[in-house]
Protein backbone atom coordinates (compact mmCIF):
# COMPACT_ATOMS: atom_id res chain seq x y z
CA UNK A 1 0.00 0.00 0.00
CA UNK A 2 1.73 3.14 -1.18
CA UNK A 3 1.66 6.25 0.96
CA UNK A 4 0.57 8.19 -2.09
CA UNK A 5 -2.61 6.11 -2.32
CA UNK A 6 -3.71 7.20 1.13
CA UNK A 7 -3.08 10.81 0.13
CA UNK A 8 -5.14 10.34 -3.02
CA UNK A 9 -7.95 8.75 -1.02
CA UNK A 10 -7.92 11.69 1.39
CA UNK A 11 -7.98 14.04 -1.60
CA UNK A 12 -11.55 12.92 -2.15
CA UNK A 13 -12.52 14.75 1.03
CA UNK A 14 -12.83 18.34 -0.09
CA UNK A 15 -15.12 21.22 0.67
CA UNK A 16 -16.83 22.53 -2.45
CA UNK A 17 -16.01 26.11 -3.39
CA UNK A 18 -19.57 27.15 -2.60
CA UNK A 19 -19.58 25.51 0.83
CA UNK A 20 -16.06 26.75 1.54
CA UNK A 21 -17.25 30.31 0.96
CA UNK A 22 -20.34 29.76 3.09
CA UNK A 23 -18.28 28.43 6.01
CA UNK A 24 -15.81 31.31 5.76
CA UNK A 25 -18.62 33.87 5.63
CA UNK A 26 -20.22 32.27 8.69
CA UNK A 27 -16.90 32.52 10.55
CA UNK A 28 -16.42 36.14 9.55
CA UNK A 29 -19.97 36.96 10.65
CA UNK A 30 -19.11 35.49 14.05
CA UNK A 31 -15.92 37.53 14.10
CA UNK A 32 -17.95 40.65 13.51
CA UNK A 33 -20.68 40.04 16.01
CA UNK A 34 -18.78 39.39 19.21
CA UNK A 35 -20.79 40.96 21.97
CA UNK A 36 -23.96 40.84 19.93
CA UNK A 37 -26.10 39.94 22.90
CA UNK A 38 -24.62 42.71 25.03
CA UNK A 39 -25.94 45.13 22.47
CA UNK A 40 -29.16 43.20 22.28
CA UNK A 41 -29.70 43.61 26.00
CA UNK A 42 -29.90 47.35 25.55
CA UNK A 43 -32.49 46.99 22.85
CA UNK A 44 -34.44 44.11 24.28
CA UNK A 45 -38.13 44.43 23.81
CA UNK A 46 -40.54 41.89 25.11
CA UNK A 47 -41.92 40.79 21.79
CA UNK A 48 -44.18 37.88 22.51
CA UNK A 49 -44.75 35.41 19.70
CA UNK A 50 -44.14 37.94 16.98
CA UNK A 51 -43.33 35.99 13.87
CA UNK A 52 -40.69 37.46 11.61
CA UNK A 53 -39.89 36.21 8.16
CA UNK A 54 -36.74 37.32 6.45
CA UNK A 55 -34.24 36.06 3.93
CA UNK A 56 -30.53 35.40 4.31
CA UNK A 57 -28.40 34.24 1.40
CA UNK A 58 -31.28 32.63 -0.41
CA UNK A 59 -32.40 30.54 2.56
CA UNK A 60 -35.53 31.33 4.43
CA UNK A 61 -35.33 31.92 8.15
CA UNK A 62 -38.37 32.07 10.34
CA UNK A 63 -37.98 33.35 13.85
CA UNK A 64 -40.46 33.29 16.66
CA UNK A 65 -39.24 35.94 19.03
CA UNK A 66 -40.04 35.66 22.65
CA UNK A 67 -38.66 37.76 25.43
CA UNK A 68 -35.06 36.70 26.11
CA UNK A 69 -35.12 33.96 23.53
CA UNK A 70 -35.66 33.23 19.87
CA UNK A 71 -36.94 30.10 18.20
CA UNK A 72 -35.32 30.10 14.78
CA UNK A 73 -36.05 27.85 11.84
CA UNK A 74 -33.70 27.84 8.91
CA UNK A 75 -32.93 25.84 5.80
CA UNK A 76 -29.38 24.61 5.28
CA UNK A 77 -30.10 22.36 2.31
CA UNK A 78 -28.90 24.47 -0.64
CA UNK A 79 -30.99 22.42 -3.06
CA UNK A 80 -34.20 23.11 -1.14
CA UNK A 81 -33.52 26.36 0.72
CA UNK A 82 -37.15 26.83 1.65
CA UNK A 83 -37.12 23.58 3.62
CA UNK A 84 -36.81 24.33 7.34
CA UNK A 85 -34.31 21.59 8.12
CA UNK A 86 -32.78 23.31 11.16
CA UNK A 87 -34.09 24.83 14.33
CA UNK A 88 -32.51 26.45 17.31
CA UNK A 89 -33.70 28.19 20.41
CA UNK A 90 -31.18 30.93 21.08
CA UNK A 91 -30.97 32.52 24.50
CA UNK A 92 -29.12 35.59 25.63
CA UNK A 93 -26.39 35.83 28.25
CA UNK A 94 -28.86 36.45 31.08
CA UNK A 95 -29.37 32.70 31.09
CA UNK A 96 -25.85 32.00 32.25
CA UNK A 97 -25.62 31.06 35.91
CA UNK A 98 -22.73 32.31 38.10
CA UNK A 99 -20.45 29.33 38.73
CA UNK A 100 -20.44 30.24 42.42
CA UNK A 101 -24.11 29.21 42.66
CA UNK A 102 -23.24 25.61 41.86
CA UNK A 103 -22.54 24.15 45.28
CA UNK A 104 -22.53 20.40 44.79
CA UNK A 105 -19.82 17.80 44.65
CA UNK A 106 -19.66 18.50 40.93
CA UNK A 107 -17.02 21.07 41.81
CA UNK A 108 -14.59 18.17 42.29
CA UNK A 109 -14.61 17.92 38.49
CA UNK A 110 -12.81 21.26 38.23
CA UNK A 111 -9.60 19.69 39.47
CA UNK A 112 -10.22 16.59 37.37
CA UNK A 113 -10.62 18.67 34.20
CA UNK A 114 -7.50 20.68 35.01
CA UNK A 115 -5.55 17.43 35.37
CA UNK A 116 -7.06 16.00 32.19
CA UNK A 117 -5.95 19.10 30.30
CA UNK A 118 -2.46 18.91 31.83
CA UNK A 119 -2.13 15.25 30.85
CA UNK A 120 -3.75 15.91 27.55
CA UNK A 121 -4.24 12.89 25.35
CA UNK A 122 -6.08 13.77 22.20
CA UNK A 123 -6.32 10.12 21.23
CA UNK A 124 -8.31 9.02 24.21
CA UNK A 125 -12.02 8.64 23.63
CA UNK A 126 -12.66 11.31 26.25
CA UNK A 127 -12.25 15.02 25.63
CA UNK A 128 -10.01 16.54 28.33
CA UNK A 129 -12.64 19.20 28.91
CA UNK A 130 -15.40 16.71 29.68
CA UNK A 131 -16.27 14.47 32.60
CA UNK A 132 -19.19 12.03 32.57
CA UNK A 133 -20.76 10.74 35.78
CA UNK A 134 -23.38 8.01 36.01
CA UNK A 135 -26.12 7.88 38.60
CA UNK A 136 -28.80 5.30 39.17
CA UNK A 137 -31.22 7.94 40.43
CA UNK A 138 -32.05 11.32 38.86
CA UNK A 139 -32.37 12.95 42.27
CA UNK A 140 -28.83 11.89 43.16
CA UNK A 141 -27.62 13.47 39.92
CA UNK A 142 -29.34 16.75 40.76
CA UNK A 143 -27.92 16.68 44.30
CA UNK A 144 -24.46 16.07 42.86
CA UNK A 145 -24.74 19.25 40.80
CA UNK A 146 -26.04 21.17 43.79
CA UNK A 147 -28.06 23.92 42.16
CA UNK A 148 -31.02 23.97 44.52
CA UNK A 149 -33.55 25.45 42.13
CA UNK A 150 -33.20 22.61 39.62
CA UNK A 151 -36.61 21.09 38.98
CA UNK A 152 -37.05 17.34 38.62
CA UNK A 153 -39.76 16.98 35.96
CA UNK A 154 -42.21 14.09 36.41
CA UNK A 155 -39.94 12.03 38.69
CA UNK A 156 -42.04 8.89 38.25
CA UNK A 157 -40.67 8.69 34.70
CA UNK A 158 -37.07 9.36 35.61
CA UNK A 159 -36.28 5.86 36.70
CA UNK A 160 -33.41 4.79 34.46
CA UNK A 161 -29.72 5.55 34.56
CA UNK A 162 -28.88 9.25 34.60
CA UNK A 163 -25.79 10.73 32.96
CA UNK A 164 -24.31 14.00 34.17
CA UNK A 165 -21.89 15.53 31.68
CA UNK A 166 -19.63 18.28 32.93
CA UNK A 167 -17.77 20.47 30.45
CA UNK A 168 -15.05 22.88 31.55
CA UNK A 169 -12.26 25.02 30.21
CA UNK A 170 -8.48 24.70 30.53
CA UNK A 171 -8.56 26.38 33.94
CA UNK A 172 -11.14 23.92 35.23
CA UNK A 173 -14.00 26.41 35.27
CA UNK A 174 -17.31 24.65 34.72
CA UNK A 175 -18.95 25.85 31.51
CA UNK A 176 -21.89 23.52 30.97
CA UNK A 177 -23.52 20.79 33.03
CA UNK A 178 -26.11 18.58 31.40
CA UNK A 179 -28.24 15.90 33.01
CA UNK A 180 -29.70 13.26 30.73
CA UNK A 181 -32.22 10.58 31.52
CA UNK A 182 -34.22 8.07 29.51
CA UNK A 183 -37.67 9.40 30.24
CA UNK A 184 -39.81 6.86 28.47
CA UNK A 185 -39.12 3.94 26.18
CA UNK A 186 -41.28 1.56 24.22
CA UNK A 187 -40.89 -0.12 20.86
CA UNK A 188 -42.34 2.81 18.93
CA UNK A 189 -41.58 5.70 21.25
CA UNK A 190 -38.49 6.94 23.05
CA UNK A 191 -38.34 10.09 25.14
CA UNK A 192 -35.21 11.52 26.73
CA UNK A 193 -35.19 14.33 29.29
CA UNK A 194 -32.34 16.81 29.54
CA UNK A 195 -31.46 19.57 31.95
CA UNK A 196 -28.84 22.12 30.85
CA UNK A 197 -27.02 24.47 33.20
CA UNK A 198 -24.86 27.01 31.38
CA UNK A 199 -22.51 28.92 33.63
CA UNK A 200 -21.15 32.42 33.29
CA UNK A 201 -17.91 30.83 32.06
CA UNK A 202 -19.58 29.42 28.95
CA UNK A 203 -17.95 31.40 26.11
CA UNK A 204 -20.50 31.00 23.33
CA UNK A 205 -24.13 31.80 22.68
CA UNK A 206 -26.52 29.56 24.55
CA UNK A 207 -28.71 27.64 22.16
CA UNK A 208 -30.57 24.36 21.84
CA UNK A 209 -31.17 23.04 18.36
CA UNK A 210 -30.75 20.40 15.71
CA UNK A 211 -30.47 19.86 12.01
CA UNK A 212 -32.03 17.09 9.96
CA UNK A 213 -30.11 17.76 6.73
CA UNK A 214 -27.07 15.91 5.51
CA UNK A 215 -25.71 15.34 2.01
CA UNK A 216 -27.19 11.88 2.00
CA UNK A 217 -30.62 13.02 3.19
CA UNK A 218 -32.43 16.16 2.15
CA UNK A 219 -33.76 16.65 5.66
CA UNK A 220 -37.20 17.02 7.11
CA UNK A 221 -39.11 20.16 7.98
CA UNK A 222 -39.17 21.39 11.53
CA UNK A 223 -42.08 23.52 12.62
CA UNK A 224 -43.22 24.80 15.96
CA UNK A 225 -44.25 27.62 18.18
CA UNK A 226 -44.26 28.83 21.72
CA UNK A 227 -46.97 27.35 23.88
CA UNK A 228 -48.21 28.82 27.14
CA UNK A 229 -49.17 26.40 29.88
CA UNK A 230 -50.44 27.98 33.07
CA UNK A 231 -48.59 31.16 32.21
CA UNK A 232 -45.32 29.41 31.44
CA UNK A 233 -43.83 29.49 27.96
CA UNK A 234 -42.54 26.37 26.25
CA UNK A 235 -41.00 26.04 22.80
CA UNK A 236 -42.48 23.03 21.03
CA UNK A 237 -40.83 21.89 17.78
CA UNK A 238 -42.02 18.95 15.68
CA UNK A 239 -40.68 17.31 12.57
CA UNK A 240 -42.26 15.85 9.51
CA UNK A 241 -41.48 12.09 9.13
CA UNK A 242 -37.87 11.00 8.62
CA UNK A 243 -37.06 8.42 5.94
CA UNK A 244 -37.62 5.67 8.50
CA UNK A 245 -41.08 7.15 9.17
CA UNK A 246 -40.16 8.11 12.71
CA UNK A 247 -41.20 11.55 13.85
CA UNK A 248 -39.38 13.91 16.18
CA UNK A 249 -40.61 16.34 18.78
CA UNK A 250 -38.55 18.60 21.01
CA UNK A 251 -39.91 20.67 23.88
CA UNK A 252 -37.72 23.33 25.47
CA UNK A 253 -38.41 25.26 28.65
CA UNK A 254 -36.31 27.61 30.73
CA UNK A 255 -36.81 28.61 34.30
CA UNK A 256 -34.51 30.36 36.74
CA UNK A 257 -31.68 30.22 34.23
CA UNK A 258 -31.92 26.46 33.69
CA UNK A 259 -32.94 24.92 30.36
CA UNK A 260 -35.05 21.78 30.30
CA UNK A 261 -35.62 19.73 27.18
CA UNK A 262 -37.68 16.70 26.28
CA UNK A 263 -36.67 14.92 23.06
CA UNK A 264 -39.13 12.41 21.66
CA UNK A 265 -38.86 10.06 18.68
CA UNK A 266 -41.94 8.08 17.77
CA UNK A 267 -44.03 6.43 15.11
CA UNK A 268 -47.25 8.16 14.13
CA UNK A 269 -49.37 5.50 15.77
CA UNK A 270 -48.05 6.72 19.13
CA UNK A 271 -49.02 10.36 18.57
CA UNK A 272 -51.66 10.35 21.26
CA UNK A 273 -49.25 8.84 23.78
CA UNK A 274 -46.64 11.45 22.87
CA UNK A 275 -49.10 14.28 23.51
CA UNK A 276 -49.82 12.79 26.93
CA UNK A 277 -46.14 12.43 27.80
CA UNK A 278 -45.33 15.94 26.63
CA UNK A 279 -48.28 17.40 28.51
CA UNK A 280 -47.30 15.57 31.68
CA UNK A 281 -43.71 16.82 31.37
CA UNK A 282 -44.85 20.40 30.83
CA UNK A 283 -47.22 20.30 33.77
CA UNK A 284 -44.41 19.16 36.05
CA UNK A 285 -42.93 22.67 36.06
CA UNK B 1 -9.48 40.30 18.35
CA UNK B 2 -8.33 39.40 14.86
CA UNK B 3 -9.46 41.29 11.78
CA UNK B 4 -11.53 39.59 9.11
CA UNK B 5 -8.50 39.64 6.81
CA UNK B 6 -6.41 37.86 9.45
CA UNK B 7 -9.16 35.32 10.09
CA UNK B 8 -9.47 34.68 6.36
CA UNK B 9 -5.74 33.97 6.12
CA UNK B 10 -5.85 31.59 9.10
CA UNK B 11 -8.86 29.86 7.58
CA UNK B 12 -7.16 29.43 4.20
CA UNK B 13 -4.01 28.06 5.85
CA UNK B 14 -5.85 25.38 7.80
CA UNK B 15 -9.20 24.68 6.20
CA UNK B 16 -8.18 21.70 4.06
CA UNK B 17 -6.50 19.67 6.80
CA UNK B 18 -9.17 20.50 9.39
CA UNK B 19 -12.02 19.57 7.07
CA UNK B 20 -10.44 16.21 6.28
CA UNK B 21 -10.01 15.44 9.97
CA UNK B 22 -13.56 16.54 10.77
CA UNK B 23 -14.95 14.49 7.90
CA UNK B 24 -13.08 11.36 8.94
CA UNK B 25 -14.60 11.63 12.40
CA UNK B 26 -18.11 12.74 11.49
CA UNK B 27 -18.49 10.83 8.22
CA UNK B 28 -20.78 13.46 6.73
CA UNK B 29 -20.17 16.84 5.18
CA UNK B 30 -22.83 18.73 7.08
CA UNK B 31 -21.43 17.91 10.52
CA UNK B 32 -17.87 18.33 9.25
CA UNK B 33 -18.70 21.86 8.05
CA UNK B 34 -20.39 22.67 11.34
CA UNK B 35 -17.39 21.51 13.35
CA UNK B 36 -15.05 23.40 11.03
CA UNK B 37 -17.07 26.55 11.63
CA UNK B 38 -17.25 25.98 15.38
CA UNK B 39 -13.49 25.42 15.55
CA UNK B 40 -12.86 28.88 14.12
CA UNK B 41 -15.58 30.37 16.34
CA UNK B 42 -13.64 29.01 19.33
CA UNK B 43 -10.54 30.69 17.92
CA UNK B 44 -12.45 33.96 17.71
CA UNK B 45 -13.94 33.67 21.19
CA UNK B 46 -10.81 32.55 23.01
CA UNK B 47 -8.37 34.58 20.88
CA UNK B 48 -5.23 32.62 21.79
CA UNK B 49 -1.84 33.96 20.68
CA UNK B 50 0.36 31.66 18.61
CA UNK B 51 4.13 31.48 18.32
CA UNK B 52 4.05 30.14 14.77
CA UNK B 53 1.82 28.73 12.05
CA UNK B 54 2.61 25.24 13.38
CA UNK B 55 1.44 26.25 16.84
CA UNK B 56 -1.71 27.71 15.29
CA UNK B 57 -2.36 24.51 13.33
CA UNK B 58 -1.76 22.30 16.37
CA UNK B 59 -4.27 24.35 18.43
CA UNK B 60 -6.91 24.19 15.71
CA UNK B 61 -6.43 20.45 15.22
CA UNK B 62 -6.82 19.80 18.94
CA UNK B 63 -9.98 21.91 19.15
CA UNK B 64 -11.51 20.35 16.03
CA UNK B 65 -10.75 16.84 17.25
CA UNK B 66 -12.33 17.48 20.63
CA UNK B 67 -15.39 19.10 19.07
CA UNK B 68 -15.81 16.03 16.86
CA UNK B 69 -15.60 13.72 19.86
CA UNK B 70 -18.12 15.78 21.78
CA UNK B 71 -20.48 15.94 18.83
CA UNK B 72 -20.31 12.18 18.37
CA UNK B 73 -21.54 11.82 21.92
CA UNK B 74 -24.30 14.41 21.60
CA UNK B 75 -27.96 13.57 21.92
CA UNK B 76 -28.97 14.21 18.35
CA UNK B 77 -26.09 12.22 16.92
CA UNK B 78 -26.96 9.25 19.08
CA UNK B 79 -30.47 9.24 17.69
CA UNK B 80 -29.80 9.71 14.00
CA UNK B 81 -27.71 8.00 11.36
CA UNK B 82 -26.23 10.96 9.50
CA UNK B 83 -23.39 9.29 7.61
CA UNK B 84 -23.20 10.34 3.99
CA UNK B 85 -19.61 9.50 3.11
CA UNK B 86 -20.76 6.76 0.74
CA UNK B 87 -21.52 9.62 -1.66
CA UNK B 88 -17.82 10.45 -1.76
CA UNK B 89 -17.04 6.86 -2.57
CA UNK B 90 -19.55 6.89 -5.39
CA UNK B 91 -21.62 4.23 -7.05
CA UNK B 92 -20.28 0.76 -7.82
CA UNK B 93 -19.47 1.90 -11.36
CA UNK B 94 -17.43 4.83 -10.07
CA UNK B 95 -15.58 2.95 -7.35
CA UNK B 96 -11.81 2.72 -7.58
CA UNK B 97 -8.95 1.73 -5.29
CA UNK B 98 -9.02 5.16 -3.66
CA UNK B 99 -12.72 4.82 -2.86
CA UNK B 100 -12.02 1.52 -1.17
CA UNK B 101 -9.13 3.05 0.74
CA UNK B 102 -11.25 6.02 1.77
CA UNK B 103 -13.86 3.61 3.06
CA UNK B 104 -11.13 1.90 5.08
CA UNK B 105 -9.94 5.24 6.46
CA UNK B 106 -13.47 6.10 7.57
CA UNK B 107 -13.65 2.79 9.41
CA UNK B 108 -10.39 3.31 11.30
CA UNK B 109 -10.72 3.66 15.07
CA UNK B 110 -10.90 7.37 15.89
CA UNK B 111 -7.58 7.47 17.71
CA UNK B 112 -5.65 6.82 14.49
CA UNK B 113 -7.42 9.26 12.20
CA UNK B 114 -5.66 12.54 12.96
CA UNK B 115 -2.22 10.91 12.96
CA UNK B 116 -2.91 9.30 9.60
CA UNK B 117 -4.00 12.61 8.06
CA UNK B 118 -0.97 14.45 9.44
CA UNK B 119 1.46 11.76 8.32
CA UNK B 120 0.10 10.78 4.94
CA UNK B 121 -1.59 13.96 3.79
CA UNK B 122 0.52 16.68 5.36
CA UNK B 123 3.75 14.71 5.16
CA UNK B 124 4.79 15.27 8.76
CA UNK B 125 7.32 12.95 10.39
CA UNK B 126 6.35 11.16 13.55
CA UNK B 127 8.57 13.49 15.62
CA UNK B 128 6.77 16.50 14.14
CA UNK B 129 3.36 14.96 14.79
CA UNK B 130 4.50 14.32 18.33
CA UNK B 131 5.17 18.05 18.71
CA UNK B 132 1.80 18.99 17.27
CA UNK B 133 -0.36 16.72 19.35
CA UNK B 134 1.71 16.22 22.46
CA UNK B 135 2.24 12.47 22.34
CA UNK B 136 5.59 10.65 22.35
CA UNK B 137 6.99 9.96 18.89
CA UNK B 138 7.13 6.25 19.74
CA UNK B 139 3.38 6.28 20.34
CA UNK B 140 2.81 8.03 17.04
CA UNK B 141 4.87 5.37 15.27
CA UNK B 142 2.86 2.65 16.98
CA UNK B 143 -0.39 4.29 15.93
CA UNK B 144 0.81 4.53 12.34
CA UNK B 145 1.92 0.92 12.35
CA UNK B 146 -1.38 -0.28 13.79
CA UNK B 147 -3.37 1.89 11.37
CA UNK B 148 -1.41 0.47 8.42
CA UNK B 149 -2.15 -3.08 9.56
CA UNK B 150 -5.87 -2.32 9.81
CA UNK B 151 -5.91 -0.59 6.42
CA UNK B 152 -3.96 -3.41 4.77
CA UNK B 153 -6.33 -6.04 6.16
CA UNK B 154 -9.28 -4.05 4.94
CA UNK B 155 -7.85 -3.56 1.46
CA UNK B 156 -6.75 -7.20 1.17
CA UNK B 157 -10.30 -8.23 1.93
CA UNK B 158 -11.69 -6.07 -0.84
CA UNK B 159 -11.75 -6.77 -4.56
CA UNK B 160 -8.89 -4.32 -5.08
CA UNK B 161 -6.67 -6.18 -2.68
CA UNK B 162 -7.14 -9.57 -4.20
Amino acid sequence: MENNNIKKALDKITLSEENNQRVLESILRHNGKKGRFNRAKLLRVAVIAAVLVFFIGGSTVYAVMISRGELIFSGSNPKVPEKKTDFSVVFDDSLKIPMSEIKGEVNECREQIRKQVENYDMFSSQSPHTVDKLFSDYKDAVSYVGLDRTIIPAPNHLTGETIVRIEGNDAGDLELISIENEYYKSELLTATAYTYIYTDRYPLEVSIGATSYSDGFEGVDFYGESVSVEGKEFWVVSSTPFSDEWLGKVVVFKQDGIIYQLFVRYKEVETEKVEKIVSEWMNAF
Amino acid sequence: MRTNAEMTEIYKRNQAILYKICYLYMKNSHDAEDILTETFCKLIDRAPAFDSFEHEKAWLIRVATNLCKNQLKSWWRRHEDLEDYKELIGTEDQEDQYSELLNALMCLPDKYKTVVVLYYYEGYKSEEISGIIGKPASTIRNYLCEARIILRKYIEGSEYGE
